[in-house]
């Protein structure tokens, strides 16, 4: 990631990079209280979703890229505990850019959800 | 558990080698690690069983490249021509229009002439052949130079690795 690029992307609204797919949206979700290496990334994803999200190495470094290329994560140079990881892991973690991505896809899902909630089908065929 | 094992080395083989698929910038960038989160799931599957849980995880891992490899190809292809190397896009912007220009100029007309074989043309006709042909040579030598560009990376990195 080059400087001219970081500077492009900070010209950019944050609603330009919404909506997430899901695979992202999971992916910055794990990235939002730690920063973590591809593998600790894919197995969050599967537990957090119960199974129903599962990374494979391409789609997962195929989002790390894109993501990268936006200034919405950055690579870290810092190693959570050296002694015990295997050194030629790489870390990333969220940017701030990425941190108000994030927020603004977390408000607009949940928007989305009050919004469908509201209609009377959802209500009578909520599950007890 | 040998089987396992053995499974595992052939694995990692054989995946590494399917890495080559994807565009050069995105292998020489993602390669390491994404044979490193293959090896650690192999390992992860060897753990819950034997060698069908490898197996299945091929399966999954197949369907996952297949996809990737599209998908990066695809943006490999309409990233903008000369973005990583500014030298080659400056000869793609001269190369492009010169080599477009010369050809309505010039080739157009020579390849009517050459096909009529010296027959008398009407004027019209000739003009309506020639451009025809301009139009064909013209296509033909932009998409040419667009595969030429796209292809410099793959071939510098294959005389970077047999040197």
């Amino acid at each position: 990631m080059n400087k001219q690029s970081k500077s492009n992307v900070a010209e950019k609204p944050v609603e330009h990079f919404l909506p997430l797919t899901p695979a992202v949206f999971h992916i910055l979700l794990t990235l939002a209280d730690s920063e973590a290496h591809g593998y600790a990334m894919m197995q969050e994803v599967t537990r957090r979703s119960g199974g129903t999200v599962r990374l494979g190495p391409g789609t997962l470094y195929g989002a790390i890229s894109r993501l990268l290329e936006d200034g919405i994560i950055e690579e870290s140079e810092e190693r959570p505990d050296p002694e015990m990881d295997d050194t030629r892991r790489r870390y990333y973690r969220l940017t701030k850019l990425g941190g108000r991505v994030l927020a603004a896809e977390t408000d607009r899902l949940a928007d989305l959800v009050r919004a469908a909630r509201s209609t009377k089908l959802v209500r009578k065929l909520k599950p007890a | 558990m040998i089987l396992g094992n053995l499974s595992i080395r052939y694995s990692e083989r054989f995946y590494s080698a399917l890495l080559s698929l994807y565009p050069p910038h995105f292998r020489i960038r993602f390669a390491p690690e994404m044979l490193q989160l293959f090896r650690d799931c192999c390992h992860d599957a060897l753990e819950k069983g034997e060698v069908a849980v490898v197996v299945v995880l091929w399966l999954q891992v197949s369907r996952d490249l297949f996809i990737s490899v599209v998908r990066e190809r695809g943006r490999d292809l309409i990233r903008p021509i000369g973005a990583e190397h500014p030298l080659g896009g400056i000869v793609d912007v001269v190369l492009i229009p010169s080599m477009v220009t010369a050809n309505l100029l010039a080739l157009g007309p020579i390849l009517t002439l050459l096909i009529g074989g010296g027959a008398i043309m009407a004027s019209d006709q000739f003009v309506l052949t020639s451009g025809f042909f301009s139009f064909a040579i013209g296509s033909l030598a932009v998409a040419a130079s667009i595969v030429i560009t796209k292809l410099r990376p793959t071939v510098r990195l294959w005389v970077k690795l047999s040197a």
